[in-house]
């Protein structure tokens, strides 16, 4: 019998698989990056249906439930995320000031 | 004995060389929506030099327009498209004045907050004591709004806690320095850490540096720095302190 919970995840998977779809219709995702993350819904799709996949994972780590481990892993995947966006905007904050600046100093 | 003419004759050949407004220095303005004040900032400076660079830093408003009217021999307006913040100005106008070949620069901030009457104070005192850079000192009396006392004492403890650098106000934005230091420092951050950036990297590189007490004029007590960028600069002072 399948859960509310489960019901409520594979919901936002179908939801998040469209929205990249979308994404890729509009050409913003290539190939490569949309197969990623078709296979990221799809995984946790699979798991939500058949969460003791995890079970031989779980024993390994020592950790006591399933959702225990994707507790875990989302909060990994947040921090990598965050990381990851503060690296990218202080980039593209640097590549944009240099822009700004040059522009205004182009005449000099 | 030699020494002390040696030392004379330098301190009245700088002496003479203010006199005549020669040394060869120029005025950093960022200026962000200060149509209110821009024009009457140009003149004022004009009344002292006119090595001025003024970098409108994205107004939305007239000040563009208004510094361009107020143009003359040497004085340079620079415009950044888009805000991309104080520090990111003042690097601008100093990119500028190093092109143009300048020794010192002085920074003051565009919301008429600084008086025109200091900038011969501090490049005399920048040059007349060989420094790298001198730091102003806003007096600290019941002008200054009471959490930007507050604020600017507790920084200022921190600052000289993590740096070593013993300036008292660490946020006022009047400041003179070298070419060579303005290199040196080659401050990265773009918005109001760029003060207390310099205070960390002269701390750092071990920089010359000296205080001079300024006049402060309060014209807007909503505008300037946010408790907020109060506490981003505790955690930059940090940052900077870590890197």
């Amino acid at each position: 019998m399948i859960l509310g919970v489960q019901i409520l995840v594979i919901g936002f998977c179908f939801f998040m698989a469209y929205l990249s779809f979308l994404h890729f219709k509009r050409e913003e995702f290539s190939g490569p990056q949309i197969l990623f993350w078709e296979i990221i819904w799809a995984g946790l799709v699979f798991i939500t249906l058949f969460p003791r996949t995890v079970n031989v994972l779980i024993q390994e780590l020592g950790i006591a439930r399933a959702m225990d481990l994707f507790m875990i892993l989302g909060f990994m995947f947040l921090t990598i995320l965050t990381f990851y966006n503060y690296t990218v905007v202080n980039k593209l904050r640097k590549k944009l000031e240099k822009i700004a600046r040059d522009d205004a100093l182009k005449d000099m | 004995m030699v020494f002390i003419l040696i030392d004379i004759e330098q301190k009245i050949s700088y002496d003479v060389t203010m006199e005549n407004k020669n040394i060869n220095f120029f005025v950093v303005i960022p200026v962000y929506n200060e149509e209110k004040y821009i024009s009457r900032i140009i003149q004022d400076v004009k009344k002292i030099t006119n090595n001025i660079v003024v970098v409108d830093d994205g107004s939305e408003d007239n000040t563009y327009f208004l510094a361009k009217n107020e143009m003359s021999d040497n004085t340079v307006i620079l415009r950044h498209k888009i805000n991309l913040g104080k520090g990111a100005a003042l690097k601008t106008g100093c990119e500028a004045a190093i092109k143009m070949g300048v020794e010192a620069m002085v920074l003051m901030d565009g919301d008429g907050q600084h008086s025109s009457d200091d900038i011969l104070g501090i490049t005399n005192k920048l040059m007349n004591n060989d420094l790298d850079i001198v730091f102003g000192v806003r007096e600290m009396n019941k002008k200054m709004p009471f959490y930007r006392l507050l604020g600017n004492n507790l920084l200022a403890r921190f600052a000289k806690l993590l740096s070593g650098v013993d300036v008292g106000d660490i946020l006022c934005g009047f400041r003179a320095l070298t070419g060579e230091a303005y290199r040196k420092i080659n401050w990265q951050s773009s918005g109001y850490s760029v003060e207390t950036e310099m205070i960390m990297v002269v701390g750092k590189h071990k920089l010359k540096y000296g205080t001079i007490p300024i006049k402060t004029i309060y014209n807007d007590k909503y505008k300037g720095m946010t408790p907020i960028d109060g506490i981003k600069i505790f955690i930059d002072l940090i940052k900077f302190k870590l890197l």
